[in-house]
């Protein structure tokens, strides 16, 4: 039923989560966005619309992919999930709850990595793990399991400068996951990385998902990332920025190029950038 | 391949050595000049002392503990107002640099200060706070305030923004967000403005000596102009060098060492 754009004006659109209960609403996981519409002013005062109408529903555990031109909202509508930026109409709901601000464990992954600088590799993860009132043993055992899962043992000294950037990519994701977060909104993550770097990075991003299910909103500008990655490509399209397709995949992962299932999907995601 | 073949025949210094080489050098040019214009009697001996004249008083300072109690004075000063006027510095320019309206307040009293020389507020410091300690720790305080102020508002206004967006989605209480995050990520700009604040208090140190003290080496040095002790005047002038590029290479080695040892160019490990 997610599958399709959801029009907020036509009659019974009302979404589960409008008309359940106070406390079902609690319970309900995953992401609902609702009635989503932003305006920005411009310099010379004028408003531009960077995004009509939005409405999109991730279910709990599910790897959205964000894909579209650039301009077209994607960054915006990350960051109205994230809580950075307020929509002008609609809500957001994480987990039954309303977004109102950064945080409330909304883990974010950003293209220039923004680690700490002062902080080595574990100082970073550990700087995020102090959110959770841990005693110091339960933090070094979960910071060092953090520091196996993304595969960087040995380096747990290091300062973000004498790692390479997957490095310090990976470190980034670690710290989001420190914070047991509900959901993972990473905008363009992979951008800044040379193209073996991303593609080892596609692969733990994938190992990760697997062993954690995090619900998980990736913002990308490439096809075949979407394709390999995703549960659901959604395809945004500008001016103004609004959801133009909805493609599910169905096939199975590791989704390698020499399957012409993975080839046709990812002329199809294409065509429907335009 | 190339490498393996040529050698590379220059011998390369650290830069450290290369520097201290540097630094000798212009020492003993001034020295041969300073013994030049003593042998031509360029002016008479005893307005122009000689090397030899100048160490046997340094000797006489240095063993009757005068000098020693000088430094320790002026160092005092030096230190303790430093710390007053960077500990404001620091959080007036935090407060700038996160709070607009804080900006609009402070910046225009911090551009008229910066404009007018330290020197000049000596007479009001007199004035206001006697030619006791207070005074100096006065008008060293605000001379160090000034330059850090001004970097910190800087450094803080300079903080990528991803990195606060990184700091916030991580839940970050507030006071933690001060110290742990903004505080660290404009230290670079602040490190810059403690070493600037440092020189710019060691010169209004000596000047307010000079004119409102009765202890510490600017006071040492008047005294000895008073009575015309030429050798111990030169003697001030080259100890408070001395003391200059000391106390400026321990400042720079704390902040290298405590505050910015994780910035890329503090780092001596070749990778
Ligand atoms: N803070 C802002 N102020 C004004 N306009 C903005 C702002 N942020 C984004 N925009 C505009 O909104 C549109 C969508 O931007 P963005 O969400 O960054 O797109 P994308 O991430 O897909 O490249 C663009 O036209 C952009 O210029
Ligand atoms: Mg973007």
């Amino acid at each position: 039923m997610a599958a399709t754009p959801r029009s907020a004006q036509s009659a019974g659109a009302a979404t589960p989560a409008q008309n359940a209960p106070a406390e079902l609403q609690l319970q309900m996981r995953g992401i609902v966005i609702e009635n989503v519409t932003k305006s920005y002013l411009d310099a010379r005062n004028i408003t531009v619309q960077a995004l009509s109408t939005i409405d999109l529903e991730i279910a709990s555990g599910e790897f959205v992919c964000l894909i579209g031109k650039s301009g077209c909202g994607k960054t915006t509508l990350l960051n109205i999930i994230a809580g950075f930026v307020t929509p002008s109409t609609g809500r957001v709901l994480v987990d039954g709850e309303r977004v109102t601000r950064p945080g409330q464990g909304k883990g974010m992954v950003f293209q220039q990595f923004a680690l700490f600088p002062w902080l080595t590799a574990i100082g970073n993860i550990d700087f995020a793990l102090k959110q959770r009132n841990l005693d110091k043993a339960t933090r070094q055992t979960l910071a060092a399991e953090l520091i196996g899962l993304i595969g960087l043992k040995g380096f747990e000294e290091k300062y973000p400068y004498q790692l390479s950037g997957g490095m310090q990519q990976r470190v980034a994701i670690a710290r989001a996951l420190a914070i047991d977060p509900k959901v993972l909104l990473m905008d363009e993550p992979l951008g800044a990385l040379d193209e073996l770097t991303r593609d080892t990075l596609q692969a733990e991003i994938l190992r990760i998902w697997a062993a954690h299910r995090k619900t998980i909103v990736f913002v990308t500008h490439s096809v075949t990332e979407a394709v390999r990655l995703a549960d659901r490509i959604v395809v945004m399209s500008a001016g103004p920025g609004r959801i133009s397709q909805i493609i599910p995949i169905s096939i199975p992962r590791p989704r390698l190029r020499t399957n012409a299932e993975v080839v046709a999907l990812e002329e199809m995601v294409q065509a429907a950038l335009g | 391949m190339a490498q393996t073949i040529g050698i590379n025949m220059s011998i390369r210094f650290p830069p450290f050595v290369q520097r201290l080489f540097f630094l000798a050098a212009a020492a003993a040019l001034i020295l041969a000049l300073w013994s030049a214009m003593v042998a031509i009697r360029f002016v008479p001996e005893n307005l122009l002392p000689g090397p030899a004249a100048v160490m046997q008083a340094g000797w006489q300072e240095a063993v009757s503990g005068r000098l020693l109690v000088s430094t320790e004075i002026s160092m005092l000063r030096l230190c303790s107002g430093f710390a007053i006027g960077a500990a404001i510095g620091v959080v007036l320019g935090i407060l700038m640099g996160l709070a607009p309206v804080v900006r609009m307040a402070l910046a225009p009293i911090v551009e008229l200060l910066r404009t007018i020389p330290p020197l000049a507020w000596i007479p009001l410091a007199i004035i206001w706070f006697g030619i006791g300690e207070a005074s100096k720790l006065f008008l060293i305080a605000l001379t160090a305030f000034i330059p850090i102020v001004i970097a910190t508002d800087r450094g803080v206004k300079q903080i990528d923004p991803v990195l606060m967006r990184a700091a916030r989605s991580l839940d970050v209480p507030s006071h933690r967000m001060m110290t742990g995050v903004v505080l660290k990520a404009a230290m670079p700009d602040i490190a810059t403005g403690l070493r600037l604040g440092w020189t710019l208090s060691f010169a209004i140190l000596v000047g307010a000596e000079m004119i409102a003290a009765d202890a510490g080496i600017g006071h040492m040095l008047m005294r000895a102009m008073n009575v015309g002790r030429f050798d111990i005047v030169i003697l001030g002038i080259l100890f408070l060098g001395v003391l200059s590029i000391a106390t400026d290479a321990i400042l720079t080695f704390l902040i290298a060492r405590f505050l910015l040892h994780w910035h890329m160019g503090s780092d001596k490990e070749v990778q």
